[in-house]
């Protein structure tokens, strides 16, 4: 059976940012590889994020991020230039960065992992993360696995797709 | 079913059957050992692997603990160490054991050294993995070209 299919492009000066709207009669494999690749496509060309300090907004580079975490409804981003809050959640900086720079070390943190200088174990059995300005922060148990073996997969070549997916 | 409800119903289960699989073993120790206490009967044995296997199951539910990142991992031991011995003492009481403080005294050292030696098992376990992903970050980074020496392979 064959299918047909349409590529539209719109282009709309007065957009912020690129927006990919996939239209089909239903979620299919297919679908969710598009949304996937051009998720994944996206995160690799943003280089800048919007985040605010003392009230005022400014964009700084992603590769500056040490860490993003949640703390009393807030979304503080820890980068080379200082803290600063952000106004997506953890789950759109998820989806928004690359994944295999970027990972969640906890129900409510991701790290980045240019950024780290390495891991370390307590005696109380915590797994410790150590990033390169000497600040540290604690891997949640739930997560230890994930982070373990997404390293190993980075580690052996593996890529990361932007839902999460390992791709071999 | 959530993930924590099946991975406690899982251990539910595998609990229940460690637990009976481990007082036919001390059974059949005691029967090879001629012990007095082991002429019991059918019925008497049924109810002593049932006991077995609910405190199998006991101690191992209990680990869910573990998994509760709210709880820190002293505590969650601390619990868990308090379960697996109020279990055996009520596992004791159903078989009709005889406690006296050097009985009970034993009781706790062994349990004090099954818990240190599983401690340190994991924490060497854990050691050796956070080990790997160092080398694993290390590794990456140098694949991607933002790696530094020295500090990078801890």
């Amino acid at each position: 059976m064959k299918h047909s299919y349409k590529v539209t492009i719109d282009i709309d000066p007065s957009a912020d940012e690129p927006e990919v709207i996939i239209r089909a009669k239903e979620e299919t494999d297919l679908v969710r590889e598009i949304a996937s690749f051009a998720k994944e496509r996206m995160a690799k060309e943003q280089t800048g994020i919007a985040v605010s300090k003392d009230g005022i907004t400014e964009e700084i580079d992603i590769s500056d991020i040490i860490r993003i975490y949640r703390e009393d409804r807030k979304v503080v981003v820890i980068a080379a230039g200082g803290d600063y809050q952000a106004r997506y959640s953890l789950q759109e900086f998820e989806e928004r960065l690359d994944r295999s720079r970027f990972l969640r070390i906890s129900r409510s943190e991701i790290i980045n992992l240019n950024r780290v200088s390495g891991f370390d174990m307590s005696f109380r059995g915590t797994v410790k993360v150590i990033f390169e300005d000497d600040s540290y922060s604690w891997v949640s148990r739930r997560y230890v696995n994930t982070v373990r073996l997404r390293l190993a997969k980075l580690a052996s070549g593996g890529s990361i797709e932007q839902n999460g997916r390992e791709k071999s | 079913m959530s993930g924590m409800k099946k991975s406690l119903f899982r251990r539910l289960l595998l609990g229940f059957v460690c637990g009976i699989l481990i007082g036919i073993g001390f059974l059949l120790i005691s029967k090879a050992q001629n012990h007095p206490m082991e002429d019991t009967g059918t019925g008497e044995i049924i109810k002593e692997m049932l006991f077995c296997g609910l405190y199998g199951s006991a101690c191992l539910c209990a680990m869910i603990l573990y998994k509760i990142d709210s709880l820190s991992l002293v505590l969650a031991t601390g619990i868990h160490f308090l379960v697996v011995m109020a279990g055996l003492f009520l596992l004791g009481l159903g078989l009709g054991w005889a406690f006296d403080s050097t009985f009970v005294l034993y009781i706790f050292i062994a349990y004090i050294l099954i818990f240190i030696l599983s401690w340190s098992i994991m924490y060497l376990v854990g050691k050796s993995r956070v080990r790997r992903m160092n080398r694993d970050l290390y590794l990456w980074k140098s694949a991607v070209g933002t790696a530094k020496t020295g500090k990078d392979l801890t």
